[in-house]
């Protein structure tokens, strides 16, 4: 049996900030139908890897392949096939959800019909049917990442990254989603979900990767990860990993500050 | 160290002075002491409306005290401004009344546009209010922080106005000037107050907003008419000659008090008791008012304060209803009509709704349409005597006035283009670098048709009819050269700038080195084919010629600006 091809392959990616070197290396390759945990610490590299992929960062060194199509070469038929879904994003919140959908969909050329038809749909599954032509200014926080889930896979993309797509959403809202992922990953859909949540990468994704620095410091699925650090929770095994103090001293550094 | 200027602090003491009688009160002074140094530090830090145009970048970092007085440099010049009233009527009564009214509305909308989100600042909610704080400190440190704030801007505007007095009229007018001031600046505190009560119990805070911005677009215009138009007016005869009647009616008019204050202690004084009763409102009025807001407004604003609680008005209740269908907009039908590709439409649409909508935009690009309409007067009617005859005939130069201030209003669309770009909500451009998004000009093109159309039809339209009823029909083929003309220079300038997409840049980025040279250079492009159209305004043929000439140029460019690549637009890099 051959390997099949992967859907994201990144070489010897490498990225700075003037001085400041932010990506290390990233080697990575990731398979059609995978839900894949991108974990590490702020400034770990997370985001610029997330845009690096997503076409927003066009200067970096190395090679990152969406499903054979270099970014760099062609940036437009590789977001074709990315549904992005940034963390804490800002949306043109004069518009409607349904203006600010259409606006999505014309940029990804989808045509109108269908997506009016989806938008409706999807805009209804999270309970926005009613709130479809109001402007999203007076919307909450969660109400806001709803429309940019819905954003990010209304032209039905094969790869989804999603940042933090969590934050904002309530407890129902979070299952949801939750199941939503697995939903899309059982379709065929490969899934990029990058979060500072442990719990909830723990459970949705099929294979995590952990980053410091720049560099990938592991790299498996749940299972793998506790066979090779000792059977404890990702809380535990994330703060051996990476560079950060354990909780404990932090904490114990905190309590002296009163004495 | 707490970084308070020199100026402040003097305020600051002179607030803080009567301490034993805030005590009295219940005030905690440690506590007021610090609200209030922190809300002037907070001011010095936020640029004013006024100068937001001009010295915006200098307000980031720059010393505090640099801001400060360049508000004091604008406030003096508006003292002086204040004077013009003194050439207004044949009598003190008329004078005097035409002073207090500019600066009773003056201080207001200065007010209203600067100070209101100072006033109304849900963070207190959070900040001030969950913390051991008690309400009559929080009361007064908001008092005593507009009286501050007053004091900063009242000092240099009324200066002109008393030295005038003092020099030009009588000592004891000029004694009288200080105290009516301070009366004139507390029944603005009541006017103000009453405003705010009144539009937060029809409204909502979001939509107060709204109905600010559009507040300080009328300022901006009113001022801007002001200083154009009233130096011109004043030249009139009528206007000098002109002098207030008196009628009981008259008692209504705040600044109608104030003058006939003043003028009771003139040599122009009237033993009618109508005059003196007048004169007695202007003293107690305002002290009356200005207890009942200590007394009941500001208590009760407060309190309404309070229960917007940092909520940022009422949030939309979901809702799972059946969906509705689409009924197509008639901006969207608009948009079939003038566009053709998908892009293009969206571009169209999304520029549409964004300019229709967006506050900051309008709040920098609506006063320019009262700008170009003043310039507009300006060309058409200052020049001496003239009669309306002289537009009828075409040979005449006054005929061909028309036609320049047409190609003026070209500036209009040149302004908003400038701003176009620019957006508080910049960060939002992220969808147009993660979507495939091929042809950026096929959206340029529909943002501009989507900008010409709402800024130009109306506009335009009635130009015509007023040029129309002006000069005869000779005028009709002038203006639609002149139409074409300037749709030919606005589309070459669009291709010869940076090439952006609209609202994706910060707001920062507007202020750089040079903008200024290049908004004057494209001002002066257009101004180049109305030279030549005065060649050809006379000759039905060569009109044809140069519209026919001009046409195809257009066209050329606009097939150009449609097929604008990516390598085309401005590189910058992105944070988002």
């Amino acid at each position: 049996m051959t390997k099949p091809s992967p859907i994201i392959s990144i070489h010897n990616l490498y990225k700075s900030y003037g001085e400041k070197q932010v990506l290390n290396g990233i080697q990575l390759e990731v398979y059609k139908g995978q839900v894949l945990g991108y974990i590490g610490p702020n400034g770990a590299g997370k985001s610029t890897t997330v845009k690096i992929l997503c076409g927003l960062l066009a200067d970096f060194e190395g090679e990152v392949l969406i499903n054979g199509v270099n970014v760099q070469a062609n940036p437009t038929l590789a977001k074709k096939m990315i549904g992005y879904v940034p963390e804490l994003a800002e949306l043109y919140d004069v518009l409607s959800p349904r203006e600010f959908l259409s606006l999505m969909g014309d940029l990804y050329e989808l045509d109108p019909v269908v997506c009016q038809d989806r938008m409706i749909k999807m805009l209804s599954a999270f309970g926005l049917a009613d709130n479809m032509d109001q402007r999203m200014d007076t919307f909450s926080k969660g109400m806001k990442q709803r429309v940019l889930l819905i954003s990010g896979i209304i032209h039905n993309p094969e790869i989804i990254i999603l940042d933090e797509p969590l934050s904002g959403l309530d407890a129902n809202s979070v299952i949801m989603v939750k199941e939503l992922i697995s939903r899309l990953a059982r379709e065929g859909k490969t899934i990029f979900y990058c979060s500072h949540m442990m719990d909830v990468v723990e459970k949705v994704s099929d294979r995590i990767i952990v980053i410091d620095k720049g560099t990938i410091v592991a790299d498996g699925s749940f299972e793998e990860l506790k066979r090779k650090e000792g059977d404890e929770s990702l809380e535990k095994i994330f703060a051996h990993l990476t560079s950060g103090a354990s909780g404990d001293k932090a904490t114990d550094d905190l309590m002296k500050a009163f004495e | 160290m707490k970084p308070l200027n020199r100026i402040n602090q003097i305020f600051l003491g002179l607030a803080l002075a009567p301490q034993k009688f805030y005590s009295s009160l219940g005030v905690s002074i440690p506590q007021l002491r610090s609200i209030l140094t922190y809300k002037l530090i907070m001011d010095d830090r936020r640029p004013k409306t006024i100068q937001q145009a001009r010295i915006k970048k200098n307000s980031e970092k720059k010393d505090s005290q640099n801001n400060y007085l360049g508000s004091l440099i604008i406030s003096l010049l508006f003292g002086f401004i204040f004077l013009y009233s003194f050439s207004i009527g044949s009598d003190g009564l008329t004078k005097y009344t035409f002073y207090f009214s500019m600066f009773l509305i003056y201080l207001s909308l200065n007010l209203i546009t600067d100070f209101t989100s100072v006033l109304i600042d849900v963070r207190d909610n959070y900040i001030l209010l969950p913390k051991p704080v008690n309400d009559i400190t929080v009361l007064i440190s908001r008092l005593l922080h507009i009286f501050i704030h007053l004091c900063k801007t009242i000092l240099p505007i009324s200066l002109p106005g008393f030295f005038y007095i003092a020099f030009l009229r009588s000592w004891p007018e000029a004694l009288l000037f200080f105290p009516l001031i301070i009366l004139t600046t507390l029944f603005c505190i009541f006017i103000i107050n009453s405003v705010y009560i009144l539009i937060l119990k029809l409204t909502t805070p979001e939509r107060f907003k709204n109905i600010i911005s559009y507040v300080q677009i009328g300022f901006a215009i009113l001022v801007y008419a002001a200083y154009n138009l009233l130096p011109r007016l004043m030249r009139s005869k009528e206007m000098q000659d002109f002098h207030i009647d008196f009628k009981p009616f008259w008692l209504l008019v705040p600044s109608y008090w104030f003058a006939s204050a003043e003028n009771q202690v003139s040599a122009e004084y009237s033993a009618n008791p109508w005059f003196w009763l007048s004169a007695i409102l202007a003293l107690i009025i305002p002290v009356l008012s200005i207890y009942w807001v200590i007394k009941y407004l500001a208590p009760s604003f407060n309190q309404k304060l309070s229960l917007i609680s940092g909520s940022e008005g009422e949030r939309p209740k979901m809702g799972k209803t059946a969906p509705n269908l689409i009924k197509a907009s008639w901006e969207e039908r608009i948009s079939g009509l003038l566009t053709n590709k998908n892009l293009e439409r969206a571009g169209f649409l999304f520029t549409w709704k964004m300019m229709a909508r967006s506050r900051d935009f309008k709040v920098r690009v609506y006063p320019m349409i009262g700008y170009v309409v003043v310039i507009i007067i300006m060309t058409l009617f200052t020049k001496g005597g003239f009669t309306l005859e002289d537009f009828r005939e075409p040979f005449s130069p006054k005929a061909f006035q028309i036609i320049v201030s047409f190609y003026i209003s070209g500036m209009l669309i040149l302004g908003a283009l400038r701003q176009i770009a620019y957006s508080e909500k910049y960060k939002a451009a992220w969808i147009f670098y993660s979507t495939p998004f091929k042809v950026p000009g096929q959206w340029l093109s529909g943002s501009m048709k989507a900008l010409l159309i709402q800024f130009f039809t109306v506009y335009g339209l009635a130009f015509l009819i007023f040029a129309y009823f002006l000069c005869g029909t000779w005028i009709i083929p002038n203006i639609i050269l002149g139409l074409i003309n300037q749709l030919m220079v606005l589309y070459l300038i669009l291709l010869i700038r940076d090439k952006e997409l609209p609202f994706t840049k910060t707001l920062l980025e507007s202020q750089k080195k040079g903008q200024v040279y290049r908004s004057i250079l494209t001002t002066l492009l257009l101004l180049i084919p109305a030279g030549i159209h005065y060649f050809v305004f006379l000759l039905p043929f060569g009109q044809l010629a140069m519209g026919l000439i001009s046409l195809g140029i257009l066209t050329g460019l606009f097939i150009q600006l449609k097929n604008t690549s990516w390598e085309g637009m401005e590189n910058i890099q992105k944070d988002f």
